[in-house]
């Protein structure tokens, strides 16, 4: 290989190094709260005292079987769902209020067959809430529940990969970047979408909703081989308009790792280089997927190109950061694993 | 408002707080085991179920203890239904190993017959058979083992064979392993200590200590009627100063008539140790063991009134103190369908109490199983069927507010016509009240540093 790289490897190495001295601006937990926050001001105004009591009840409930699907107590979160149906029976509860609730707990209930492998029950229930929202956003008023439905197609995406239905995966994924970038009116589910609808959300949400659909992307390929990548990539490139020229787009950051990632699935490197360079000098922010995932590309292009030892740092770092994603924890141990054997 | 106070609560009588000048309650939401402390006025309006009065984010707070809950709800059947979730849920495999029936005790308390058996070979090969057959009827995160006696040490032999064969089976499962015992500490020199936690994988020891020598010696003397305080003193001081080995040390004082006194001089002897910081200890009340000996036992509320004192004790000397019980959802082996304790002769029980014990029969009525597929009279539906039984009132638990952070305390016991209700049942406004002081007196501590760093 030529020493042409080495200049520029080194300048990525440089800029990873600066890039982690950079301050760290997670922010998924803060998008959240944009969106209970709105969720809470809405049913504060618009339910009686008794459904909000009822339903911080049985909300509770729900969401301690979410954390238990998580934990992989599947009984225990069976358990609290079926708990948190119980006002979903209740004449007291106001129509509002059962249509909220059960909206989000179709939602959770989704959760735990995905953990199940019951896919088709994850659809129904995907399907459920979503027909919900919609009746939520157009009969009640609650606009922001947009994010919502978008937050239920993201699950869609993950569902798919699960399955490894990749292609269907991405292109889901694709079509929600674009609209989410306000290049789409509609999206393939049988739903009323619109861009009038979009621009009633706050832009924080809709960066954040982009920047974790992009980050689900990178996750699905990270698993991919090279092959595979470049044909997932031409995919995304259908559905969205990948471009340098970025200044409108909601999320530059992550249309700046589509490109890169394009870069280097054309083995391109170049090209790969000097936007990795640009990319990793910004720190983390709020896609550490997305940086991982390029540092993951470096990682595997220095091996490609013989230069294994200026990687160890890297990885060796990588895995102790309080940000680096757990899902990427057996694809960095590769390049660990080369750094014991020398 | 179609709401109502939780039955699962317990509040503490009024009290004058002199720094804010009013007068407030401890309350426990059992239910989450949340504690909150709230002023009488606002009791009150939650005793009269005006919960409209309550300023909002009070009213929600309380919701999200589970101390308002909706009028609709039976929450007998939530509380019931969440434990036996609970115990299917459990991802540990827990097996309890009595490698002997030996003990070098002859404590007046003790209801086992112990005799010199040791656990053959055979059923050492059938026991390592079993745990594995258990570990492939469903994914377990971790295997966990419990030595048990009559005298575990004295089955080391059996602990040595076992060990690696059990860390072995553990690893090819995917699993983590971890290991416990409950030893009278006497055989715990440095050299065995150092072989059962760095070789033996165990953890976590325990050791009972009576009070001290005049005390101790009297109730756990050897089976020649030699004493044996000064020996296991030596050895728990040891082992707590130990750097190198990382366990968690726990000393259990159980306490009748008889030597209840004692449990304050033990305290000051430990602490004069130092040693305080780096055991845990409590205090148990003689049950029955298949024999009278809860007869010599201090009344329910006598123990619970000492153990508020041995409580304020405990905090003087600089001791850790659980003033404040956790949720209990799965109350003890007997309702995990997969535990099982074996014994030195191959039986197999669900209940950690009832092997040994002649006065169960021969073979014992609670075997559920022998490690040979001979049967026994014993099924494990007889223990483990306790929540069903609580479901349908047989049990005064159906009806206590305890009953989230107790889960029952002990099916056998109530089995049995005894009623085995823990001391915080009766102690509990007691030490929600110390809590609450020591609250304070930390809160009062952090202002005094705040104000000489502003000073």
């Amino acid at each position: 290989m030529p020493d042409i790289y080495d200049e520029l490897l080194q300048e990525t190495f440089l800029s990873y190094q600066q890039g982690c001295a950079k301050n760290h601006h997670i922010s998924p937990q803060i998008s959240g709260d944009i969106f209970s926050e709105k969720l809470q001001t809405l049913t504060s105004i618009n339910l009686p005292l008794y459904d909000q009591l009822l339903l911080r009840r049985y909300d509770n409930a729900r969401e301690q079987g979410l954390i238990a699907a998580r934990r992989r107590q599947l009984a225990v979160a069976q358990q609290l769902f079926e708990e948190a149906r119980t006002p979903l029976e209740m004449d007291k509860l106001s129509n509002e209020g059962k249509l909220l609730h059960q909206s989000f707990l179709e939602q959770s209930e989704a959760y735990l067959d995905y953990r199940q492998n019951n896919f088709e029950q994850v659809y129904h229930r995907t399907d459920a809430a979503l027909a919900l929202d919609v009746v939520l956003q157009s009969e009640y008023g609650y606009d922001i529940l947009l994010m919502h439905r978008i937050q239920l197609l993201h699950n869609l995406v993950r569902t798919e990969a699960r399955r490894m239905n990749f292609e269907k995966a991405i292109i889901l994924a694709s079509e929600l970047l674009n609209y989410l970038d306000g290049n789409l009116e509609s999206l393939s589910t049988p739903h009323p979408w619109g861009s009038e609808a979009l621009a009633k959300q706050p832009q924080e949400l809709i960066c954040a909703m982009f920047a974790q659909i992009a980050s689900e992307i990178a996750l699905i390929l990270t698993a991919q081989s090279r092959n595979n990548v470049h044909h997932l990539l031409k995919i995304v490139a259908k559905y969205m308009h990948l471009s340098a020229n970025n200044c409108h787009l909601c999320h530059p950051r992550a249309h700046s790792w589509f490109l890169l990632k394009q870069a280097i699935a054309q083995n391109n490197i170049d090209s790969f280089l000097q936007r990795a360079t640009i990319f990793l000098a910004e720190g983390i922010a709020d896609t550490p997927l997305l940086w991982y995932s390029t540092i993951l590309d470096w990682l595997d292009l220095c091996s490609r190109l013989g230069r294994v030892n200026l990687s160890q740092e890297i990885a060796a770092d990588a895995v102790i950061s309080n940000y680096f994603p757990r899902q990427m924890i057996p694809l960095f141990h590769k390049y660990l694993h080369i750094k014991k054997l020398q | 408002m179609d709401m109502k106070l939780s039955d699962y609560h317990v509040t503490t009588q009024p009290f004058f707080d002199e720094l804010e000048e009013c007068t407030k309650r401890v309350i426990f939401a059992t239910r989450t085991a949340e504690v909150r402390i709230i002023d009488d006025n606002s009791w009150q309006l939650l005793e009269t179920e005006n919960f409209l009065q309550l300023p909002s984010e009070i009213l929600f707070d309380l919701v999200d203890i589970e101390l308002i809950v909706p009028v609709e709800e039976d929450e007998l059947k939530t509380i019931l239904a969440r434990n036996d979730a609970a115990s299917l849920d459990d991802k540990s495999l827990y097996m309890v190993v009595q490698p002997t029936a030996s003990c070098q005790l002859g404590c007046h308390y003790c209801g086992q017959q112990h005799t010199s058996k040791m656990m053959s070979q055979e059923d050492q090969e059938r026991f390592l058979e079993r745990v594995r057959r258990k570990l492939e009827t469903k994914k377990f995160e971790s295997l966990s083992i419990g030595w048990f006696g009559a005298e575990p040490l004295v089955g080391l032999p059996v602990m040595r064979n076992l060990t690696p064969e059990l860390k072995s089976l553990a690893e090819s499962f995917g699993c983590s392993y971890d290991a416990k015992i409950v030893t009278n500490g006497l055989a715990l020199t440095d050299k065995i200590a150092t072989e059962v936690v760095n070789e033996l994988s165990v953890s976590a020891i325990e050791i009972t200590l009576d009070g001290v020598a005049s005390f101790h010696d009297m109730r756990r003397m050897q089976k020649n009627g030699l004493p044996t305080f000064d020996k296991i003193f030596q050895n728990v001081v040891a082992l707590a100063r130990r750097e190198d080995l990382d366990i968690e040390l726990s000393i259990r004082c159980n306490v009748d008539r008889q030597n209840y006194e004692s449990v304050t001089l033990l305290l000051q002897k430990l602490a004069s140790e130092g040693i305080q910081d780096r055991i845990s200890f409590y205090v148990a009340p003689i049950h029955s063991w298949g024999n009278d000996a809860h007869t010599r036992s201090l009344s329910k509320e006598e123990f619970a009134d000492w153990e508020i004192n041995w409580f304020g004790e405990m905090i003087e000397l600089g001791f850790n103190t659980g003033l404040v019980p956790n949720l209990k959802p799965v109350v003890c082996m007997a309702l995990d369908s997969n535990a099982e304790l074996v014994d030195s002769y191959g039986n197999i029980f669900n209940c950690s109490e009832v092997s040994y014990v002649p006065t169960y029969g021969t073979p014992n009525k609670y075997a559920i199983d022998h490690l040979s597929g001979k049967k026994m009279p014993g099924s494990r539906k007889r223990l483990s069927n306790f929540n069903e039984e609580v479901r349908q009132g047989k049990y005064s638990c159906s009806s206590c507010p305890m009953l989230p952070v107790c889960g029952g305390a002990c099916p056998k016991s109530w089995l049995e016509g005894i009623e085995p209700c823990p001391s915080a049942k009766h102690n509990i406004e007691q030490r929600l009240l110390l809590t609450y002081a020591l609250s304070r007196i930390e809160k009062q501590e952090e202002l005094k540093k705040e104000t000489l760093v502003n000073a």
